[in-house]
């Protein structure tokens, strides 16, 4: 059979027949081969012409799927970048690297004294779903909701101070409040506590909704949404500030960071956050038009030493542990140097960023402190979350307490579980190495070491008075030099205590395609009504 | 056969009931508070008190496992805690990505069953000792790997294959587009096991009498093959097929994630790791129902197959 074969194919014994078909076998596979040609050139063309119609569109990757618009119960970084392009505020954040505000939905804003803030909106903002024009009645339902206690919010805590929004005329209105509240610029007017939903809509949907608002007023409307595979945007036309920069944005969630850079190499989507562990990778070797932009959020990561400890209970003990540990071997180990030391709580930009870089590592210091508070051995457990940069630093921590003679176990939990390790074990939690995530305003870092959040959010069990009483005082405080003096107090209070090691503000590392300008905000969130492309 | 299918089929639901049940308590024995999920750290205690109440979550395990059955009778599996969307609308809008997937990869695998054939027939040739190192090195290599290094390969260098998501469920082209690489990552591993089960298999029925006794009287060894060493070479394979939905099932979970597909996996994790209970078990009690089911299909295919099963189980 096969001599055979070999035989056919060597066109020996073929005659003139065999000569005729030899040629036209080979005139078969000239064609073929040309036709493969085509197409091929032709797929290129259609390939390169789907690309030019595509100029005007935008793949973002998120995380996740969003799971909630309605701004009274957003939860996820996902319906956080959702309700900001879908509904308006009267004031917006800047994209940009500073924390600034500027108008949106309304034309002028103005805070008369520390209770009164009067605005006024633009005319000819449209709902989607001819729910008519954005108007005062709807401002005052979309604020006054979360002071509603049939509405459980659990976001409650942004408009606590709210007294009512007074209906001037159409467009005209004054937000009055019970008490001054300073964070009302920073954490709610320009944050997702002051998108502005329409009362008729959300009042058809039972006076709240997940994820159909029934109407919309943002930069961009939803075009379509297929549950956790992607959502479809598109301008507005109803919008009355910037034009929309893409005619559609599509996005995509995609869990895992990995798969995420490897879409934006396969040319899949235009912006996606990466893992701090490909930074320098991708430093070394960018992608093809890739541009990636690092900055700081205002979360932060800290070692928190358990005051209400038995074995914690003496000031000496969590000072020597500060003092043993090498926050720069942990952002190099951990978080390959990309982000820088933290100076405490408030991250750079916030109101109270002291920029006092804490002292080096000193482990003379800290076995000279173990001494004198008569320690010669302790074992102690530090809690940390399963993922390899936490892992990671927790090692070196362990190393770094080794070397004074404190055994440290390391118990590894997914999030799950770790979230609820204080519920669980109280007092008898020791170390936990956690990340917090903030707001723009400091007054959202500093409620959580509260007297009253001691087991709740409060895992170092501080407890100040000075501390509480500093916290509220600065809520009320509108006068930025005071606010400031005082979250230095609190910051001061807060090392004093012994139980914090804060280690880096977490920064967000985005990467996206030369040809667009991305729409981030500071903290490297996702402004999509800013994106344009670049020209 | 008829006794023996109810028999199966019965046996089949109190595995699903039992199952279910384990699952519900082992996820209730986890530490992490859905209350925590669903509200947020910024949500007041009262709040999350009141949710607790509502999801019976302040009752004891017994009563909760009671209300989780009573709703399951009445179609009722529960809200998502975060969306407020009912369980069994998201479960059911993922359901049919991973049957694609799984049936798909089900059937790739069987490839294994004509190469673990002429690996046998041909045994310690050329082909036989290829197929034998490849089978073993693919079997070895977790999900993971494949499917990170076909994206890198297939996606990344040569652009001729997508990278995330299911594709367009209305343009079967583009759906297939998207499902080739995953559907490569879970059967890979299976091709190469069933290969080496069926070539272990067909070794063994070859040389049995009856084989034996059909080449001596003359019969074509094509027919010798298919009609009286396959046949029997290829129960063990249907059993491990059944029994590999399991496993199959379980490659999604990494397999989804990797690809950005949806899915029962992708969504089974996410929802384990948010303490999202209701959509845990929703997707639970739909995999085992998939799983459960196809081990029975797979006992019933062999019992039609080979009526010595059904006897045995009398």
């Amino acid at each position: 059979m096969k001599q055979c074969l070999k035989r056919m194919l060597s066109g020996k014994n073929w005659g003139r027949l065999g000569v005729f078909k030899l040629k036209l076998i080979k005139a078969i596979a000239r064609f073929s081969q040309n036709l493969g040609l085509a197409a091929l050139i032709c797929s290129f063309s259609i390939i390169g012409s789907i690309n030019a119609a595509k100029s005007a569109e935008l793949n973002v990757r998120l995380g996740e799927d969003f799971t909630t618009l309605d701004p009274a119960f957003w939860q996820s970084g996902a319906d956080y970048t959702m309700i900001n392009v879908l509904f308006p505020k009267l004031i917006e954040f800047k994209s940009g690297s500073d924390w600034e505000y500027e108008l949106q939905a309304a034309e002028s804003i103005e805070q008369v004294d520390e209770l009164t803030i009067k605005f006024k909106l633009k005319p000819g903002l449209l709902w989607t779903g001819n729910y008519g024009e954005v108007t005062t009645e709807d401002v005052k339902y979309s604020y006054e909701r979360y002071i509603d206690p049939e509405l459980n919010s659990p976001i409650i805590g942004d408009w606590l101070s709210l007294k009512e929004v007074e209906i001037v005329d159409k467009y005209s209105g004054i937000i009055h409040l019970k008490e001054p509240f300073a964070p009302i610029w920073w954490s709610t007017l320009p944050y997702t506590s002051g998108a502005i939903v329409s009362k008729k809509a959300t009042e058809k949907a039972g006076g709240k909704f997940t994820t159909d608002p029934g109407a919309t007023a943002g930069a961009y409307k939803i075009e379509s949404w297929t549950p956790r595979e992607k959502t479809v945007l598109v301008p507005h036309d109803g919008w009355n500030g910037p034009k929309a920069g893409f005619d559609k944005i599509t996005i995509l969630p995609i869990q895992e960071p990995k798969s995420a850079e490897i879409a934006f190499e396969a040319g899949e989507v235009d912006i996606t956050e990466i893992s701090i562990g490909s930074v320098p990778n991708f430093k070394k070797s960018p992608p093809t038009g890739g541009v990636l932009d690092v900055r700081p959020t205002a979360d932060y990561t800290f070692l928190g030493i358990n005051i209400a400890n038995e074995d914690l209970s003496d000031v000496r003990v969590r000072q020597a542990i500060k003092k043993a540990i090498d926050v720069d071997a942990i952002l190099e180990g951990a978080y390959f140097g990309v982000p820088e030391k933290s100076t405490g709580l408030v991250a750079p930009g916030l109101v109270g960023y002291t920029g006092v870089v804490p002292d080096p590592r000193d482990v003379d210091g800290a076995r000279a402190l173990l001494a004198e508070a008569g320690v010669n051995s302790l074992s102690l457990e530090v809690d940390v979350l399963n993922t390899a940069e936490f892992i990671t630093a927790a090692q070196i921590i362990q190393a770094n307490l080794g070397e004074i003679g404190i055994n440290l176990q390391i118990n590894q939990l997914d999030s799950g579980a770790f979230w609820n390790v204080a519920a669980d074990r109280k007092e008898a939690l020791q170390l936990t190495l956690n990340n917090y995530t903030s707001p723009p305003d400091p007054s959202w870092s500093t409620q959580w070491f509260l007297r009253d959040q001691k087991g709740i959010w409060n895992w170092v069990w501080l407890d100040s008075e000075e501390f509480d009483n500093l916290h509220f005082a600065a809520l009320k405080e509108t006068d930025i030099t005071k606010r400031e003096t005082m979250y230095y107090d609190m910051q001061r209070v807060m090392d004093e205590s012994g139980g914090f090691l804060f280690i880096m503000h977490p920064p967000s590392v985005i990467l996206y395609r030369d040809n667009i300008k991305p729409g981030l905000y500071p903290n490297g969130g996702l402004k999509l009504s800013a994106f344009q492309p670049a020209k | 056969m008829i006794i023996y299918t109810i028999k199966r089929v019965l046996l089949a639901s109190l595995i699903i009931a039992c199952a279910v049940s384990t699952m519900f308590v082992m996820i209730h024995a986890v530490p992490g508070d859905p209350a925590n999920v669903m509200l947020g750290p910024r949500a007041t205690p009262e709040i999350k008190e009141a949710l607790r109440a509502r999801l019976h979550l302040d009752q004891p395990l017994s009563t909760q496992l009671f209300y989780f059955f009573k709703g399951l009778i009445s179609g009722n599996f529960g809200f998502d805690l975060r969306s407020n969307r009912p369980v069994l609308d998201i479960v059911l809008e993922q359901l049919p990505h991973t049957f694609i997937l799984v049936s798909s990869a089900l059937i790739v695998s069987t490839l294994g069953i004509p190469v673990g054939c002429y690996a046998a027939i041909h045994r310690n040739g050329k082909f036989d000792r290829i197929v034998g190192a490849i089978s073993v090195s693919i079997i070895a290599m977790p999900a993971i790997v494949v499917g990170l290094y076909l994206l890198l390969f297939f996606s990344v260098e040569l652009r001729v294959f997508p990278v995330i998501g299911a594709g367009d469920s209305e343009e079967w082209l583009d759906y297939l587009w998207h499902l080739t690489l995953p559907v490569i990552t879970i059967s890979i591993a299976w091709i190469g096991y069933i290969s080496r089960l069926v070539r272990a298999s067909m070794i063994e029925v070859l040389s049995q009498n009856h084989v034996r006794m059909a080449k001596a009287f003359g019969l074509p060894e094509t027919r010798v093959i298919s009609r009286y060493a396959l046949r029997i070479a290829v129960l063990p394979s249907i059993t491990m097929m059944g029994v590999s939905v399991a496993f199959i099932l379980s490659s999604t979970v990494i397999t989804e994630i990797i690809f950005a597909r949806p899915g029962l996996g992708s969504l089974l994790y996410e929802s384990v790791l948010s303490r999202n209970y209701p959509l845990v078990m929703g997707t639970v009690l739909v995999s085992t129902i998939f799983i459960v089911g196809g081990t029975t299909i797979a006992d019933l295919i062999n019992a039609a197959l080979d009526p010595r099963a059904v006897k045995e189980n009398d």
